[in-house]
């Protein structure tokens, strides 16, 4: 295969038609690059497992497979758990009724599991990691929009010492690219691009930071101060169909029509009132944009192994892409985490977090947007794990509403994405069964999926006792 | 799970606060040798103690005979607790491993199987070419010597939990979770019940198995408890195909580690402790489980940590339980000061349950009884996994 410099392996394999990267675990179906639905975009690189296909740059002579196929990507016997009845799988895995243990039917099938789990074989060879560093200082900014440069220089020009952390190698990025400019970033700040927020601990006094190299050296910051800038995520419509390879969130949309232009398309875009602004910068891409329209006019989103259309209330569509700009929620791992979340379920007095909210994370989040509850059923709450609406709705008719035993129960959130969007989704579900707001979510927990183990490894010693 | 949809009633025969492993495992073997009502009462929500957070790791041998006893009942019983229960806990049977890397370790490991030949556990000592078979991603060249324990194993804790809450419900017990026990009352110098959610209800007999926090609730009662709470880490790095079999137990690392059947590697260093009342995860139980892996697991060093948790204990001066009948307040009960109670509580349920209904503490309870540290006689046991600072 070929591909262009600067094309991540997820956007080369566009270029060349590929779109579906991973499955989900347990019914197989297809999942792709374009969203925040991790194990779409994790692919085996050289033998490693779980690279980020859409972070990780393609080099000549690299080796991509695809994960969770057996016994080849080519030829992938796995697809046929997709003509299983759904409810052979529904509890099949985290409890399965008929293969009890101290059988040997069950030793069989968990022996089956295990050697099908996962996605991919273990990495052969030991990866070292770059010894990690500690930084200590006054005030740790995360987040590089317009409001984190604003607070981490405003922070530097009352004489703090500032870290200012952001995934993307570049600051403003996503604000960037809708045409916006972002104040430059004062050269007193020390400055982590390409660093991966990962964990707070100490209640925000601690941040673990690692970029996504699995060798790279990590960060340890230690502060006096926490300031979240992490923005708002785009969660997308929960209908049928809004976890097929070629759904993007509009901050992916808009990094990939950058490179690929006219071959992204065509599209639909879908919104909470940013859907116009996220279709214009498409089209200045060259972007075959097919509509844009809100997203309670999405009934469901078309395809089998990618998405081929849109369907709406009255008339369907033909598109290559979907691209959705809200409903915009806030990431909540690193706040909770902050105020020791956990913590508090248990003593609610626990916890002092010196930690200030700015920018686009500050401001409510919006409601998710969740169909009526007949056509919720197969909507995916959770696409890693599998987790349906009907998993969870069967539950709630059991009585069982409390967010943490439901995570336990599906392992809704418990696969490589950690929680997020899943959870915000597993809410809404569960709001519109029992009728009322769900205002919890299971314990977000460090470092999800931030860092290897030669990376932590290497961080060993240099955070002492508390 | 389904708290609060029944009102708690007034009266019981057996209060058991605390709705984790131990006093679900407890309560269902009170209800099978005919105690009448038992009323179970939980703070917190399903699963959210020690019983949903620990390492999920079994097995049936220790170096002491005090530990291997009732461990060796223990693992009997996880091989058979899905027909026990009619429930599939889903215990898979794998094996474990002791590991010791450093040669006093390793002459230990003699005592330790002769004591596991006592107690009927099924163990033996493995030559290279068997840890290579039974554990190829271990770093062999490390390994001073090792033990092996076929009939241990894992078992993930949301199907054994279910099973026993279920079972539980279905004999008649109540369980309810989100009901704080506020107050234990006393009359005439004996338990009579407790105060929970606001309201009265009478017991002649009251038992304590709240896990971390058992030195706190024994405070409700007007008596204390030996130890305190402490945290324990565990991390999880994201799933891969089948690369452990058996449980891992680094002795001299004070690490443990095993895979579960969705291919996620469960495990955790501990790092010194202190008595604190936290879930809140820290950095370094992270970067020192991380340490382990990369030099005795290298193939995982590329892995990367989902997740990583921690539940509270309640450590004692040797870190092993405290249970029976608490000698100072009669007809309270306690089950506590558990490090491995995920892997005691299926004998342990059974065993003070028969002790409760006899009157007499169990043979093998014995040597746990709360007042041994005022007796001067602490149980030493060598082959667990535990630091404290």
């Amino acid at each position: 295969m070929t591909a262009f410099p600067g094309d991540t392996i997820a956007v080369a394999l566009w270029r060349h038609g590929v779109r579906v990267l991973g499955f989900t675990r347990k019914r197989h179906r297809p999942l792709g690059a374009g969203t925040l639905v991790l194990q779409g975009a994790l692919v085996t690189v050289d033998g490693l497992p779980n690279v980020h296909a859409d972070h990780t740059p393609v080099v000549e002579g690299m080796d991509v497979r695809r994960q969770g196929a057996w016994p080849h990507a080519r030829f992938d016997l796995l697809r046929t758990i997709r003509w299983l009845p759904q409810r052979w799988t529904r509890s099949g895995f985290e409890r399965p009724y008929v293969l009890r243990s101290g059988t040997w039917r069950f030793e069989a099938w968990e022996r089956l599991l295990m050697a099908l789990a996962g996605g991919a074989p273990p990495p052969n060879a030991p990866v070292e990691a770059a010894p990690g560093s500690r930084w200590d200082g006054d005030v740790v900014v995360i987040g590089a929009g317009p409001a984190g440069i604003a607070a981490a220089n405003a922070a530097v020009a009352a004489g703090d010492r500032v870290c200012l952390v952001s995934r993307s190698p570049a600051p403003a990025a996503f604000a960037g690219s809708l045409g916006a400019c972002a104040p430059p970033i004062d050269a007193r700040v020390h400055t982590l691009l390409g660093h991966v927020a990962t964990g707070i601990y100490r209640n925000g006094t601690v941040v673990l930071a690692a970029p996504r190299a699995p060798d790279a050296a990590a960060a340890v910051l230690v502060c006096k101060r926490l300031i979240l800038a992490t923005g708002k995520e785009s969660l997308g419509p929960s209908v049928r169909g809004h976890d097929l390879p070629g759904v993007f969130d509009a901050r992916t949309a808009l990094r990939w029509a950058a490179t690929l232009g006219s071959t992204l398309g065509p599209c639909v875009v879908s919104g909470t009132g940013s859907e116009g602004a996220v279709a214009e910068a498409l089209r200045r891409l060259g972007v075959v944009v097919v509509e844009a329209v809100p997203v309670d006019a999405v009934r469901e989103i078309l395809g089998r192994d990618g998405v081929t259309g849109v369907r709406f209330a009255g008339h369907r569509v033909e598109c290559r892409s979907f691209v959705h700009a809200g409903p915009w929620t806030t990431h909540g791992a690193l706040a909770f985490q902050a105020l020791a979340g956990g913590t508090l379920r248990l003593d609610p007095t626990h916890g002092n977090a010196a930690v200030t909210v700015v920018g686009g994370a500050l401001a409510p989040n919006e409601a998710p947007s969740v169909p009526e509850l007949e056509a919720l059923r197969d909507v995916p709450v959770c696409s890693c794990m599998d987790v349906m609406a009907d998993d969870l709705l069967r539950l709630t008719a059991d009585g069982q509403t409390h967010v943490e035993e439901i995570k336990r129960a599906t392992a809704c959130g418990m696969g490589p994405c950690q929680g997020f969007p899943c959870w915000t989704r597993m809410g809404a579900v569960l709001a519109a069964a029992i009728g009322a707001p769900v205002n919890d979510t299971p314990s977000y927990r460090p470092p999800a999926r931030g860092l290897t183990v030669a990376q932590a490894a290497a961080l060993d010693g240099l955070l002492e006792l508390e | 799970m389904r708290s609060g949809d029944t009102p708690l009633p007034e009266h019981a025969d057996v209060v058991v606060i605390g709705g984790g492993i131990q006093g679900l495992a407890l309560s269902y073997h009170l209800s099978k040798r005919g105690v009448g009502r038992i009323v179970v009462v939980d703070a917190g929500y399903f699963q959210g103690g020690a019983s949903g957070r620990n390492g999920t790791m079994i097995r049936g041998g220790f170096m002491s005979d005090a530990w291997t006893a009732l461990f060796a009942l223990a693992n009997r019983r996880w091989i058979d607790l899905s027909r026990e229960l009619g429930q599939n806990v889903m215990y898979s049977r794998r094996g474990y491993l002791l590991i010791a890397e450093h040669a006093a370790t390793a002459a230990g490991f003699d005592e330790a199987l002769a004591t596991h030949a006592r107690h009927d556990v099924a163990s033996r000592r493995v030559t290279r070419r068997d840890l290579v078979r039974l554990a190829p991603a271990l770093a062999a060249d490390r390994v001073a010597d090792a033990i092996y324990l076929p009939d241990g194993g894992v078992c993930p804790h949301h199907a054994v939990m279910h099973a026993y809450v279920e079972s539980c419900r279905a004999r008649g017990v109540d369980v309810a979770y989100g009901a704080a026990v506020t107050e234990i009352t006393r009359s005439a110098g004996r338990v009579d019940g407790v105060i929970v959610a606001g309201r009265p209800l009478r017991a002649p007999r009251v038992v304590i198995a709240a896990g971390g926090f058992a030195p706190e609730v024994a405070k409700l009662a007007g008596v204390t408890l030996p130890g305190y709470p402490m945290r324990i880490e565990c991390t999880a790095l994201e799933p891969t195909r089948a690369l452990l079999r058996p449980g891992l137990a680094f002795i001299d690392r004070l690490c443990y580690v095993s895979q579960t059947a969705r291919g996620e590697i469960v495990g955790g260093a501990e790092v010194p402790e202190r008595p604190q009342r936290t879930i809140a995860s820290d950095l370094p139980a992270l970067t020192a489980t991380a340490k382990v892996y990369r030099e005795m697991l290298p193939r995982v060093s590329g892995l990367r940590f989902l997740r990583q948790w921690a539940g509270l204990i309640h450590s004692t001066p040797d870190f092993g339980p405290l249970v029976g009948p608490h000698p100072v307040l009669p007809d309270l009960w306690v089950t506590a000061g558990w490090s491995y109670g995920f892997a005691s509580s299926a004998a342990s349920g059974e065993l003070l349950a028969a002790s409760m209904v006899s009157g007499t503490l169990h043979p093998i309870l014995q040597p746990f009884a709360i007042d041994r540290f005022e007796r001067n006689a602490p149980v030493r046991e060598g082959g667990i996994v535990l630091a404290s600072g």
